[in-house]
């Protein structure tokens, strides 16, 4: 793959997000930083409470805040820290120029709201469309989503609906005001795996006709190959390892991908290989371990990883790690994920 | 819808039914004899008036007798006053009772709601914690308490408003406030959880994410989803707020069937109770059913054609 030179979108750097609670500071997000191309697709990857949502969540400040906070960090989106823009100015950024699709496509529309009139706000808001003109506009949305009968089915409510087409309704909300950024937070959890093949099919294309770049966050590393150029491979609120589809499906450098890569199912391999889950739990986020949050889970950690956090490491141009087994005194560990591959 | 609203009425008939069987016989197993308190009666005049009554007749009869009555809705006739039907005795206490009860409740129920809506986007401040101890003082503090306080401070330290009686529009006021501060804190706790609730929900953080200010997603989005649960309340308070409150009435002399009511049970007017507790319990499953009509309206998803 040759350099990429498109232009970068959205820069993030040295985030950081904490939850103020009756039971202490919660630090969710440790000062991470990364960034998205335009037309790009990232990834981001990891386990549960990995700080993933909230990472992306606290850019346009999705979160109740308080408790949240964001305690460092810039965000540049277009030239413009986002960070530091006021409510009025997140309000025109929200739904215009960056757009959000969730989990759970059975809560994340109004019940009491006609799925039209839910896809028509944004654009009446933000496009200054007459009623008619959104409704015309609702209806295409609708129809390039993939739902049959948009006529109709735009005066429907949600319940009527399946979480499939709900999914596809909320595609239609987010992409209505054609953003540069599309930010969908685990779109195809909620949903069997026909349906989630079909709403992944369905951003690929958007993304393609629209030049959408996306950020893609999900547990689910199948999922990441599929649609992302890039990833970012989160645990404790921090990044561990970055780079593309390549550099960390077949070059993984830290112990925590090959954790992930281990405890996918492999299509592609006959034999019948066991998943084998990461052992332990992850780090306690209200002190988090003054090192690396994985060493505790890690089979290969040494004594100055539990002490303090790596510093990132270029494995290429492309990709970089947080790991001191990079360290030029450490010793040489074999990447187990690729001698299982090797046979 | 149609066959829907015929299923839950059929179900309202049984419903009143279940409960004046109930009545009847929970009213027959107490202690105690309607006639019982005219010691004086000679036992001819006893026998002819509980001939009249059918109350010597078993009770199996006697049932067969009261449902045959209710069919053509007739109440029986009073016990006590022994002209008087149970239907004209409620018929003329009904004007009074709802006119408090229904303007206590409208008057509560608004201000309720939208004492609710302060105190939940003012969630943990001062407004709220203001709302939160009004709440909790409204709806721990007995009615009559609160009834005897307005009647005291604003009756008769400052005379500003009649204490008791029922001459004209003025006497409304005290027995209308004492109902209404009821309604309010009640509605005012409903509706702020509702807010909160729906506050913290999914399709919330979906409409923030369209760029909506925190107006429209509060207008738009949250008022009537949070409204949906209240509406089950609203029905059923309809209804009781028709038939008064017994202890209000009481305290403020305001004729309605309330004070019927006591009266009967004091002296054991069973045809009285009977009709009283059937009058009301027809209004309560009745305003239980418009609550359910009204359901569907605000909530799509109840719109059933089951
Ligand atoms: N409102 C909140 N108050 C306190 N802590 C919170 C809150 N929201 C999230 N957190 C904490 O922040 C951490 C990161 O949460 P986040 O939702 O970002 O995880 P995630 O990587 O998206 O996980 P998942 O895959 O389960 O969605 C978690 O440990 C969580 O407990
Ligand atoms: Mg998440």
């Amino acid at each position: 793959m040759g350099k990429d030179n498109r232009k970068i979108l959205l820069d993030v750097k040295d985030l950081s997000v904490s939850f103020d609670t009756y039971a202490g500071e919660v630090q969710a997000v440790r000062g991470n930083s990364f960034y998205v191309r335009k037309g790009e697709a990232l990834g981001i990857v990891g386990e549960s409470g990995s700080g993933k949502s909230v990472t992306v969540k606290s850019l346009i400040k999705l979160l109740p805040m308080p408790p949240a906070r964001i305690k460092t960090g810039t965000a540049m989106f277009n030239g413009k820290d986002l960070v530091k823009m006021s409510d009025k100015q997140l309000e025109s950024i929200r739904g215009s120029e960056i757009s959000m699709i969730f989990q759970d496509p059975m809560t994340s529309l109004n019940p009491t709201m006609k799925v039209g009139s839910q896809i028509m706000e944004g654009l009446i808001k933000h496009q200054k469309m007459s009623k008619k003109e959104a409704r015309e506009k609702a209806i295409e949305m609708l129809r390039l989503v993939g739902i049959p009968t948009p006529e109709k089915r735009i005066d429907q409510y949600p319940h009527e609906f399946s979480g499939g087409m709900r999914q596809r309704g909320m595609i239609a909300i987010a992409l209505a005001c054609n953003p540069k950024l599309l930010v969908a937070d685990e779109p195809t959890t909620a949903l069997d795996v026909t349906i989630q093949a079909q709403i992944l099919d369905l951003m690929k294309d958007l993304q393609e006709k629209m030049e959408t770049s996306i950020i893609l966050i999900t547990h689910d590393l199948g999922v990441i190959a599929d649609v992302a150029e890039r990833v970012i491979v989160m645990y404790g609120g921090l990044i561990m390892e970055e780079g593309s589809i390549d550099d960390v499906f077949y070059r993984p450098q830290h112990p925590y991908t090959w954790g992930l890569l281990k405890s996918v199912p492999r299509l592609d391999n006959k034999a019948k290989e066991r998943l084998i889950p990461i052992e332990g739990t992850p780090p306690d986020l209200f002190s988090p371990p003054e090192g690396c949050p994985f060493a505790a889970r890690c089979e290969y950690a040494m004594p100055i990883c539990k002490e303090q956090m790596p510093e990132r490491t270029s494995v290429s141009e492309t990709h970089s790690v947080f790991c001191w087994l990079q360290h030029d005194m450490a010793p040489n560990v074999v990447n187990p994920v690729i001698e299982g591959r090797g046979k | 819808m149609g066959r829907y609203v015929l299923k839950r009425f059929g179900l309202m008939i049984i419903t009143v039914w279940v409960i004046a069987t109930l009545t009847f016989f929970l009213m027959h197993a107490i202690p105690g004899d309607p006639l019982s308190t005219d010691r004086g009666m000679p036992p001819e005049v006893r026998k002819n008036i509980e001939a009249k009554y059918h109350l010597d007749k078993p009770l199996m009869i006697q049932y067969a007798y009261y449902i045959k009555d209710l069919l053509h809705g007739d109440l029986g006739l009073s016990l006590k006053y022994k002209t008087r039907t149970v239907n004209s005795m409620l018929m003329n206490g009904l004007p009074a009772s709802a006119k408090v009860g229904l303007l206590g409740m409208l008057i509560g129920v608004s201000v309720g709601i939208f004492l609710g809506i302060i105190a939940a986007l003012n969630n943990k401040g001062f407004l709220d914690y203001l709302v939160i101890f009004i709440a909790i003082l409204g709806m721990s503090v007995p009615s009559f308490v609160f009834a005897s306080v307005y009647q005291y401070f604003i009756g008769v330290k400052l005379l500003w408003l009649p204490v008791a009686g029922w001459e004209g529009p003025k006497y409304l006021i005290l027995p209308v406030a004492s109902m209404a501060t009821f309604y309010i804190a009640s509605y005012a706790r409903y509706m702020k959880t509702s807010m909160i609730e729906v506050m913290g929900s999914d399709y919330v953080v979906t409409a923030k994410s369209k760029g909506l200010s925190h107006t429209a997603v509060i207008i738009k989005h949250v008022l009537r989803n949070a409204s949906v649960p209240i509406i089950t309340f609203i029905g059923p308070s309809l209804a009781t707020s028709i038939v008064g409150s017994f202890v209000i009435e009481s305290i403020f002399g305001v004729p309605g069937i309330g004070k019927f009511f006591v009266d009967s049970v004091k002296q054991y007017d069973y045809t009285m109770i009977l009709g009283t507790t059937l009058f009301t319990s027809i209004l309560v499953v009745l305003g239980y059913f418009i609550s359910d009509m009204l359901y569907g309206v605000v909530d799509p998803r109840i719109r059933l054609d089951k």
